[in-house]
C-alpha cells in the first residue's frame, strides 16, 4: 500500500524462517493509526451530518 | 437520567445480559491493552493476563450464544430488507434499530474470530493443562492465525470508537442507561420504537 509520502505501508509482517523461506508473522502494526483514523473519520463525519441536520430542522 | 413516566419502566436488557455486555467490554479492553502494549514498547509479563482474559471472554461468548439461542428471541436481531426500508422511511424499529443490529453483528464477527484464533494460539502457551507446542500448526497456518488475530485487534479499535461515540450521543443515552440499569420509559419506547414489534413480532407495516 502506498502512503501519501510515497513510502510503502505494509499490510502484513513477513519474516524468514530457519530454512530461509518467507513466512507470515502477523498483521502490520503500521495499520494501528489507520484503524484509529477510520474510527475518528466515521465519528467526525457523523458529527458534521448530525450538526447540519439539526441546523436544517431549526 | 430522569424517569418521566411516573416510575413505569419497560425492561430492555435483563441483568444477565447487562452483565454479559460489561464483562465482554472489560475483557475486550483488557485484551487490547495487554496485546497492544508490547507493540507500543511496554515490556512486562502480559501473556498470562491476555490468555486468561481470553478464556473468560470465550466462556462469556459461549454462555451468551446459549442464552440468545434458547432464551431470547433471535428474530429481534435478524437483519432483513424491512430494516433497510424502515430506516430509509424513518419508521421506528422493533427492539433494535438497523444500526444497533449491524454494530452487534460486526462486533460479534470480530470477537468470535478473535476467540477462535486466540484458542488456536493457546497451543503456543504453557497452561496448567498442557505444555506449549509451537508445531501444532504449520508455519503458514500460524501466519494466517496471527494475521487474523491482529486484524481483530485493529477492527476492535475502530468499532469500539464508533460504538462508544454513538452510546454517548444525547439522543441515544436512553440505550446507555438501559444497558446500565436495564430499562427505558414507556414514553421512550413510544417515541423511538414500534411497540408491536418490540418482542420480535413481525407487526403490521404502517
Amino acid at each position: 500500500m502506498l502512503e501519501p509520502g510515497g513510502q510503502h505501508m505494509e499490510l502484513v509482517r513477513v519474516t524468514t524462517d530457519a530454512w530461509g523461506q518467507q513466512v507470515l508473522e502477523g498483521i502490520s502494526w503500521d495499520l494501528l493509526p489507520v484503524a484509529v483514523a477510520i474510527g475518528a473519520f466515521v465519528i467526525f463525519a457523523h458529527a458534521i451530518w448530525r450538526f447540519t441536520r439539526k441546523g436544517r430542522k431549526g | 437520567m430522569a424517569n418521566d413516566d411516573s416510575g413505569q419502566r419497560v425492561l430492555r436488557h435483563a441483568a444477565v445480559d447487562r452483565l454479559f455486555h460489561w464483562l465482554t467490554a472489560l475483557a475486550v479492553l483488557t485484551l487490547l491493552v495487554t496485546g497492544l502494549s508490547t507493540v507500543l514498547g511496554l515490556k512486562y509479563s502480559w501473556v498470562p493476563i491476555h490468555w486468561i482474559t481470553g478464556v473468560v471472554l470465550t466462556l462469556a461468548v459461549l454462555l451468551h450464544l446459549v442464552r440468545a439461542t434458547f432464551w431470547q428471541k433471535l428474530r429481534c436481531m435478524w437483519v432483513g430488507v424491512r430494516d433497510f426500508r424502515d430506516t430509509l422511511a424513518q419508521r421506528p424499529p422493533g427492539k433494535y434499530s438497523l444500526a444497533q443490529k449491524l454494530m452487534h453483528h460486526a462486533l460479534s464477527l470480530v470477537i468470535v474470530t478473535g476467540v477462535v484464533t486466540g484458542l488456536c494460539m493457546l497451543a503456543k502457551v504453557d497452561t496448567p493443562w498442557w505444555k506449549r507446542n509451537p508445531y501444532f500448526f504449520s508455519a503458514d497456518t500460524w501466519g494466517i492465525i496471527y494475521v487474523l488475530h491482529g486484524l481483530v485487534a485493529l477492527l476492535s479499535i475502530t468499532l469500539i470508537m464508533i460504538h462508544v461515540y454513538f452510546s454517548l450521543l444525547p439522543e441515544k443515552r436512553l440505550y446507555l442507561r438501559a444497558m446500565w440499569r436495564g430499562w427505558i420509559t414507556p414514553a421512550e419506547l413510544a417515541a423511538n420504537h414500534d411497540p408491536k414489534r418490540w418482542q420480535g413480532q413481525r407487526g403490521k407495516r404502517a
